[in-house]
């Protein structure tokens, strides 16, 4: 399998806040071959179990849902108004052609459009419209009254690789996801390994009720978040240098840190760290607390321009973080075999 | 009048200074029709096809091929490109797109920092150009110059698309003009006309109407017709009374633009020609925006033009839109104006 394909499978695939289904199928699509049964919850999780009888049960969380619009009118002359689901920057939106999905499956096209500078006012061009006055051309469709409210619409972008990167939607969270299939495969090196379920979660975007669930649905022994995080200088967090450990005490379990601090090492795998000081804003905070507390962590891949339909992230990293985890998962096995 | 044309022309990559894609293009569609044509020391293509009767007077139509778009300015440390806009581009259209560098259509895209980082103030301020660059995946100053050379032109990527009765795609201002010429000199193959019909498709009219004063003097034509792109405006910004133009409503005439106003006997005889063949039309009712009218109007002696236009929604950004009918009706327009020739009597 080649990761660069399965990431662009991934980013364009269809899955906003809620309705991950046809992501749902795309995951399945690459995973299969690697685990034994995958089932979904009333919640919309997809969780796939490995076929491993370890003495640990472990579960690794990725989210499959992605950031969308959800229409919230149409007016007579083909003019839409939109609301977010998820965290969206307006100036990534102008200028954009939105693919609309109603209920019934149909595809119809939206523009985000804006007044072109020859009418524009001066006073108003050091401003971003906002969702009080951002809209959606929809007129083009000759049956747009069949639009309603609730219909969703994303950015209509094609993934692409270029120099060592995938660039596209949504590859927060779906390059995680990738992680979780590759380390998936990358376990069939390994003979001692835990009941491990990868959960493919719903909802992260608003809420992340979609892996509060799941966890308490799975009760694991230990659970693995993963997410994409920013590039930033502030916390020298770059692209192509490895996977990005949570540390500290709040949100992980100090214990298992050092595990995957000790795996990452023995493997040479480059790894940057992260100190949370508080909520990580991820499925991670809501794992941590379900049922009686869950030893978690929280392993995250580097992008630029997140929460843009152009996130970029560097296939290394990727590549690095799913060996990473199926060498973790073997030596956390071996560490409750040898206990015993 | 051929869409598929249309949508190959709208593709293509040209922004001002950097047409050659599209009168390559342009050069190979004219082939066997046109009875000369040649390049000029500016990058205009033009064309002639001949009258039949020794009428000597001559009409020009004129159609700009340059696009807005981006240059590369200066490669930054951290491998990203920083850039000029050319022609009028708003920095809040460019968040978010996928766009190629060069005449190699290397890809990139210009991202914004994520909402998370962003100060809470600033989300709504539109962003300096300065804060906005062209990301192509280099990480290093040196690794970029190995693809990447100042100077080198940056395209939007959009691919068109029709969508029932409209198109979706970028450059209809003024790809839809150089369709436009294609069309009418394709009927002039099947019914020629007496006197002689020039074409131009010009350079660089986004930077200040560049090309087209050199075309002109060429040709030195008793009468032109500039075909383009214009902008509509009816969208929910504006109230209806300040709308430039609909789609949907017809071919756009003319009377009076940014820096001219249009000749009266032709633009009365756009019109006339318009009504009485029962073609629809609308008027451009702000006189916002130039053409190459106002270009050709201050050369040589002055040549007098008239303008129709294609009106569209949201120019001068990666995604605009037009409808289908109001450019067939241009295209119908056109032809008839050619036929009768009533745009060449004084």
């Amino acid at each position: 399998m080649k990761t660069q394909d399965l990431l662009i499978e991934l980013s364009n695939s269809y899955g906003p806040v809620g309705y991950e289904d046809d992501a749902q199928e795309v995951v399945k699509k690459w995973l299969k071959p690697y685990v034994e049964e995958f089932t979904k919850d009333p919640m919309n999780n997809l969780i796939a179990r490995s076929p491993h009888k370890g003495k640990k049960k472990v579960a690794v969380f990725t989210h499959l849902d992605e950031i969308g619009l959800v229409i919230t009118s149409v007016d007579e002359r083909g003019f839409a108004r939109f609301d977010t689901l998820g965290g969206i920057d307006p100036k990534v939106l102008i200028s954009q052609r939105i693919r609309i999905r109603s209920k019934d499956g149909t595809i119809r096209w939206g523009i985000i459009g804006m007044l072109a500078p020859h009418l524009q006012k001066a006073s108003t061009r050091g401003d971003v419209p906002d969702y009080d006055s951002l809209f959606m051309d929809v007129s083009a469709n000759s049956d747009y009254q069949k639009i309603e409210p609730g219909d969703l619409g994303l950015v209509d972008f094609t993934a692409f690789g270029t120099q060592g990167k995938v660039i596209g939607k949504t590859l927060d969270d779906r390059a995680c996801c990738a992680v979780s299939i590759l380390a998936a495969k990358e376990m069939q090196r390994y003979s001692v390994l835990p009941e491990t379920y990868f959960v493919f979660t719903s909802q992260e975007e608003d809420g992340a009720s979609g892996a509060r669930a799941a966890a308490e649905t799975i009760q694991p022994d230990v659970g693995i978040v993963m997410d994409g995080t920013l590039v930033s200088k502030e916390l020298d967090i770059e692209l192509g240098k490895g996977p990005v450990i949570t540390s500290g005490g709040i949100i992980v379990s100090k214990k298992y840190v050092k595990l995957l601090e000790n795996t990452a090492k023995e493997m040479n795998t480059e790894c940057q760290v992260w100190a949370a000081p508080g909520r990580s804003g991820t499925d991670a905070d809501a794992v941590q607390m379900s049922g009686k507390g869950i030893p978690t962590l929280l392993l995250e891949i580097p992008m630029v321009f997140m929460h843009n339909p152009v996130e970029v992230v560097q296939i290394s990293d990727i590549e690095a973080a799913s060996k990473l985890l199926a060498a973790f998962l073997n030596r956390l096995e071996e560490g409750a075999e040898n206990e015993a | 009048m051929k869409l598929e044309r249309l949508k190959i022309l709208t593709e293509i990559p040209g922004i001002s200074g950097f047409e050659e894609k599209v009168s390559e293009y342009i050069s190979e569609e004219i082939k066997g029709k046109a009875d000369s044509s040649w390049i000029d020391n500016m990058g205009n293509l033009i064309a002639l096809k001949k009258g039949t009767d020794g009428d000597n007077r001559k009409l020009l139509l004129m159609a700009h091929m340059d696009e807005v778009g981006l240059i590369v300015k200066r490669i930054n440390d951290d491998g990203s490109l920083a850039f000029y806009t050319v022609g009028g581009v708003d920095p809040r259209v460019l968040i978010g797109k996928k766009v190629y560098i060069g005449n190699d259509m290397l890809p990139a895209v210009i991202g914004f920092e994520a909402i998370h980082l962003q100060e809470q103030s600033s989300v709504l301020k539109t962003p300096d150009l300065k804060q906005l660059s062209v990301y192509a995946g280099f990480s290093k100053k040196d690794e970029a110059k190995k693809s990447v050379k100042v100077g080198d032109p940056v395209f939007f990527s959009t691919e068109y698309m029709q969508v029932d009765g409209r198109a979706i795609g970028k450059a209809f201002d003024d790809r839809t003009g150089c369709e436009v010429l294609l069309s009418v000199l394709e009927e002039l193959c099947d019914n020629p006309v007496g006197y002689d019909v020039y074409f131009a498709w010009v350079v660089q009219e986004e930077v200040g109407l560049r090309g087209s004063g050199v075309a002109a003097r060429q040709v030195e034509p008793d009468a032109s017709i500039i075909f383009e792109g214009t902008t509509a405006g009816d969208n929910p910004e504006l109230p209806e009374p300040r709308w430039s133009t609909r789609i949907g409503q017809g071919p756009v005439l003319t009377y009076a633009h940014s820096g001219l106003v249009l000749d009266r006997r032709i633009f009365e005889t756009i019109l006339e020609t318009a009504k009485s063949n029962k073609i629809p039309f609308q008027f451009k009712s702000r006189l916002v925006g130039g053409t190459d009218a106002a270009r050709i109007a201050r050369t040589a002696s002055g040549f007098r033009a008239g303008v129709i236009a294609t009106p569209s929604r949201y120019i001068h950004s990666p995604v605009s839109m037009i409808d289908i009918k109001d450019f067939e009706n241009i295209v119908l327009l056109a032809k008839t104006l050619v036929r009768e020739g009533k745009v060449l009597s004084r």
